[in-house]
């Protein structure tokens, strides 16, 4: 048994390979949007180096949002096609919660957030449930306190606020190509606040660095897909290709505009 | 058991069979071909009622809805034909020009299947494609032949000189013809999509109530230009209406496309006349236009050129039409890779 995770929602490519025991393959792309290029090819690479026949694939995983739109578009559609050509069913991994996995013996809050452009993020939070076992399924081993969502920064601070306080939590972890923009004010927030604050930038790879707190990536990554999206297998949670959608977390900006003139009238 | 085209579904049997995607604008559209110039399936879901509540084709809105509908309609495609996708010999898709978001969802599918069921790959032009369409209305049509190919995104007069080989002997230098037709229908009230609504208004017009200039461009060009005729309905719809009197809707859009068809079927005649050439197909959207189909038909009549136009249901965006194109691109060993790309803007 094997599932193929694809990423293609960030400025990274990466897909992975995972076994039933989580043994995980990953390969990432270099940093640039060039995804249509590449993902095929890497999808073709990655299950001959592991000696894996994709016909034999299991399900595939695929990061379906938020992100960039086309992004989204390019790892919806490829994973949709291969599920319905391969006569398998496709995993709709949820974007940001992916992130919990970057950090699995973190205890405090994950919070990634994506540049959403209009001064928005696309941003939620997590934390991992200490209570919940091993064997638990993903929604009962990993709380989402900020509902995942477009925000404008200021808001999806006051949730976090609110979160953060109702579980009595004190520290978070930011994540996401959110951070260069909005990062510094985030931390001006925390330190007004009297919350700890890692930005997840300055601990990747860092040897001084407690492993609980090193996360693999900052950014959006197929192996965390991979992790996520066998949990969600081992739940049950399968979709045929054509239930596959992605979550944009937006409206398109011209059915917004009409939506908005029709009410004007 | 019958097909959509009423003829007995032709299992595999020995042939060679070409699945092809279309996904460059607003038409999402798979097709199934029989040694590339018999078609099984040709299945084409239009977004054009989602579209003219925008007034034209809004990118983000067409990449969404392709993505919603292209496996259904692969699906489609594959039961009308009677095959499933193990007996696929090709897969064609539409690699550019177009709109990018539209054309990658075309794209990533064809190659996830190629990948998938291990079946060689071919990107096609989508010009090319338009061209083909001929080869599947006209089984006996070979090159070479002049091409006229008139759509919302081209406007093109091609010397074909073989399946995969051509020459642009003329384009437009800025606006399509199709796009003209959209902005000229905007300004007149009547809305998207233009061509259809001009073509029918027009009817009951008169073609010469208004000169509009006809733009030639140099002695010799046969290259187009359709920007200034736009301005020049503006400008008369305004000073008709600074000047308090009604315009004729009708007038104007018999005029404006007279004025436009004029410059096309006399190029077109020209570049005939050049290449000493007998035989014009014309090819996209907009040739399905009543009036252009009309004058380009007793033009070609009176010069003893013969004129080959294919059904309306192969003039729009469609798959077949790709599929024909990427047959005779395998036949001659194009053949693309996993790394192929969708591009806007790619020349012929």
């Amino acid at each position: 048994m094997y599932l193929l995770a694809i990423e293609t929602t960030g400025p990274q490519l990466s897909v992975a390979v995972i076994n039933s025991k989580c043994e995980i393959v990953e390969f990432t792309g270099e940093p640039g949007y060039n995804h249509l290029t590449n993902l095929a090819p890497m999808i073709d690479e990655i299950t001959r180096a592991n000696d894996l026949d994709l016909s034999a694939v299991s399900a595939i995983a695929v990061s379906a949002g938020p992100g960039s739109f086309t992004g989204i578009r390019i790892g919806v559609s490829t994973a949709r096609a291969l599920a319905q050509s391969l006569n398998v069913k496709a995993i709709q991994v949820p974007t940001l919660m992916t992130f919990a996995y970057h950090v699995p013996d973190y205890r405090g809050v994950i919070c990634p957030i994506f540049d959403a452009r209009r001064s928005q993020v696309y941003g939620g939070a997590f934390f991992w449930n200490d209570e919940a076992g091993e064997d638990a399924p993903a929604s009962e081993r990993i709380f989402e306190i900020v509902r995942s969502n477009a925000y404008a920064l200021e808001d999806y601070l006051k949730m976090l606020n609110q979160a953060l306080k109702m579980s009595g939590k004190n520290e978070f972890m930011l994540f996401g190509d959110g951070v260069a923009p909005y990062g510094p004010k985030v931390a001006e927030w925390a330190n007004e606040n009297g919350y700890n604050f890692y930005d997840a930038r300055l601990l990747l790879g860092n040897p001084e660095v407690n492993a609980a707190l090193r996360p693999s990536s900052n950014l959006q990554a197929a192996s965390s897909v991979a992790r996520l999206g066998l949990d969600m297998y081992k739940e049950g949670c399968l979709l045929e290709y054509g239930q596959l959608e992605p979550i944009y977390m937006r409206q398109a900006e011209a059915e917004r505009k009409l939506k908005e003139k029709k009410e004007a009238q | 058991m019958a097909s959509h085209y009423g003829k007995v579904i032709k299992m595999k049997d020995g042939k060679f069979l070409t699945m092809a995607i279309e996904s460059s604008c607003d038409e999402t559209s798979v097709a199934v071909l029989a040694d590339g110039r018999t078609i099984l399936s040709n299945v084409i879901s239009s977004q054009i009622e989602i579209h003219t509540q925008f007034g034209g084709v809004v990118p983000e809105i067409a990449s969404r809805h392709h993505l919603n509908n292209i496996n259904a309609v692969t699906e489609q495609a594959l039961s009308d034909a009677g095959v499933t996708m193990d007996d696929i010999d090709l897969i064609g898709v539409t690699a550019g020009p177009g709109l990018i978001g539209a054309l990658l969802i075309g794209v990533a599918t064809a190659k996830a299947y190629a990948l998938a069921k291990k079946k060689p790959l071919v990107g096609v032009h989508h010009i090319q494609g338009h061209i083909s369409a001929n080869y599947l209305q006209y089984p006996e049509l070979e090159p070479p032949f002049l091409a006229l190919v008139l759509s919302g995104g081209h406007t093109n007069i091609i010397y074909v000189t073989d399946y995969n080989k051509c020459e642009v002997l003329g384009q437009t230098r800025d606006d399509a013809i199709g796009e003209a037709y959209d902005k000229v229908a905007r300004v007149i009230g009547l809305g998207y999509p233009g061509g259809p609504k001009i073509d029918k208004i027009a009817k009951e017009g008169n073609p010469h109530a208004i000169e509009f200039k006809r733009v030639m461009l140099e002695k010799d060009s046969l290259d187009f230009s359709f920007s200034g005729i736009k301005t020049g309905v503006l400008n008369y719809v305004n000073t008709e209406r600074q000047a308090g009197r009604e315009i004729n809707v009708a007038d104007v859009a018999a005029s404006f496309q007279q004025a436009v068809l004029d410059v096309v079927v006399t190029k077109a005649m020209k570049a005939a006349a050049d290449r000493d050439e007998h035989r014009l197909v014309l090819a996209g959207g907009v040739a399905s236009n009543s009036a252009l189909r009309a004058q380009l038909a007793a033009a070609c009549a009176k010069r003893g050129i013969a004129l080959y136009v294919p059904d309306p249901v192969l003039c729009t965006d469609n798959a077949a039409m790709i599929g024909c194109a990427a047959y005779y691109m395998y036949k001659a060993g194009e053949v693309s890779d996993l790394t192929l790309d969708a591009v806007a803007s790619v020349p012929l």
